[in-house]
């Protein structure tokens, strides 16, 4: 059943009706809440620190064994697969209080300390695979930034233009940045709400820069400032400019 | 995300997720790293606002001491000012303000000491910075680590990882500093020495006072790592202090090559 399931994932994923069992009440629920978490593909039992167990939104891991309860997948970390075999989920309110309970056969279900050391399992040998592949990447990128640090470094030896070496520059200096960004801040693999939150201010840094472009930098202010070395506010358009005012302007020495 | 457990209240005010998340139920993202994020988004304002204003000032400017500006004192006691645009043994051609190519030739100039006949306008130590550059993502490669080491499950090399980025970071302020006091005590190039130097030292002091910030956080999270409060079961803290340093180094790279070599 879990064949017509279209999830990307390299979970060993021979799906057992018998192994878990949510009951309808539970299995409504889960629907209802992965329906509203589109980005969410599976319904997965954790433990936590304390024993109890827990069912959270995910998607798929490597190393999940998944198990197909009608239009909801369970998946539990690989090695622990064993110690919930005969777990019952239902959904209930009783006493006022309203949730998920477990029970069943599953040793997980009936002894806390069973749970924490599914948690353990997971944490030690489910993550091993994914570890290896992420360092070799970061590898991967640290190697780039360092060629193309030298890279920019080379670039004021070479014998081409003024523009074209700031140009070269800063397409190097971005790419740079875009890696760091990337892959080592994890936004390549965030979802929508890094362009809601990084959006509305990079417009508004630019915008705000250019805005005052005009003002600040080709604006005619009639005399160079005396004090400070660059001499700001002359036109940047080759308008000339009489031969005392820029030597006085430089303070360096 | 929701996590449910047999007793919990149906949609409770946020959950626990693996590795120590706490996530909101509205919104698909942990709370710690929401919040970082939206500081950082102010941090990317408040840089871009120091490096366009840079931009926008050179851009007014007739002159700047970049990398390829030179000062050439003639025996006449003129002072040439340009950028190097040929050099032989012998002579160099230097671009005037005016436009104008000028060769001087080593001859009819004043030898000065250590500087030679031919001297820097900018005071800038640009192969100290490229090691430092080059130290600062070494640092944000140990911090990646140290994180992966972290979801793996590995305590220990998690706590190397985190170290060495905290020792790295402070060997790039220790330069940075090293850097400031030769510049202000031998160059004598001091904020007020001109408007490049202005914008140098508010730029590249932020960005230290920044950096510095950012071990003495590394620091306490290597403490409550120590501690056991953080590691492979809570292992949020170090992605959100991973953020903040991978941002600091983001915008050094930016500021190295706006400041130094352009």
């Amino acid at each position: 059943m879990s064949d017509s399931i279209p999830l990307a994932s390299t979970s060993s994923a021979a799906s057992n009706n018998d192994w878990i069992t949510l009951t309808q009440g539970a299995r409504d629920k889960a629907k209802e809440y992965l329906a509203a978490n589109k980005d969410r593909e599976v319904v997965r039992v954790t433990f936590d620190a304390q024993g109890n167990l827990g069912l959270e939104l995910d998607k798929l891991r490597p190393g999940d064994k998944t198990f197909a309860q009608g239009d909801v997948t369970v998946a539990v970390g690989g090695v622990a697969a064993d110690l919930v075999k005969g777990l019952v989920v239902d959904f209930q309110s009783s006493g006022g209080k309203v949730g998920f309970s477990f029970g069943g056969t599953a040793p997980a279900a009936t002894d806390p300390k069973v749970a924490i050391k599914a948690r353990e399992l997971i944490a030690a040998g489910g993550a091993g695979h994914d570890q290896h592949s992420h360092v070799s990447q970061y590898m991967n990128v640290f190697y780039s930034l360092i060629v193309l640090t030298v890279l920019e470094l080379g670039c004021t030896w070479l014998p081409i233009g003024k523009l074209a070496v700031v140009l070269m520059l800063m397409v190097l200096a971005v790419t740079k940045a875009a890696l760091v960004g990337a892959y080592f801040m994890h936004l390549k693999f965030e979802g929508r709400w890094k362009h809601v939150i990084l959006v509305p201010p990079t417009m508004l840094a630019i915008i705000l820069v250019f805005a005052l472009m005009p003002d600040i930098s080709f604006a005619e202010h009639g005399n160079a400032s005396t004090k400070t070395g660059a001499s700001v506010g002359q036109s940047g358009h080759g308008i000339e400019v009489p031969a005392e005012a820029p030597a006085s302007g430089h303070g360096n020495h | 995300m929701s996590h449910a457990t047999a007793t919990a209240h149906e949609t409770p005010a946020h959950e626990v997720g693996e590795g120590g998340h706490h996530y909101q139920p509205s919104v698909p993202l942990s709370i710690g790293k929401f919040a970082m994020w939206l500081f950082l988004a102010t941090e990317i304002m408040f840089f871009t606002g120091l490096i366009g204003s840079y931009v926008v000032l050179r851009f007014g400017s007739k002159s700047w001491p970049t990398p390829e500006a030179r000062i050439v004192t003639l025996k006449t006691g003129e002072e040439v000012r340009g950028e190097e645009a040929e050099k032989t043994k012998d002579s160099v051609t230097l671009v005037l303000e005016s436009g104008k190519k000028r060769t001087i030739q080593k001859a009819d100039a004043v030898s000065e000491g250590e500087h030679g006949w031919i001297r820097n306008q900018s005071p800038l130590n640009l192969p100290l910075t490229a090691a430092n550059t080059f130290f600062l993502i070494c640092s944000s490669v140990t911090m990646v680590l140290s994180l992966s080491a972290a979801q793996g499950g590995d305590r220990a090399k998690m706590l190397r990882f985190l170290l060495a980025t905290i020792v790295i970071g402070a060997v790039f302020v220790g330069i940075q500093v090293f850097e400031y006091r030769k510049l202000i005590f031998e160059e004598h190039f001091v904020p007020g020495t001109n408007i490049f130097a202005s914008c140098f030292y508010v730029m590249t002091g932020c960005h230290g006072a920044h950096v510095t910030g950012g071990v003495i956080y590394l620091i306490t999270v290597y403490l409550r790592a120590l501690a056991g409060k953080v590691g492979p079961h809570n292992h949020e803290p170090i992605e959100v202090a991973g953020l903040y340093w991978h941002f600091v180094d983001l915008v050094w790279i930016l500021l190295f090559t706006v400041v130094y070599l352009i």
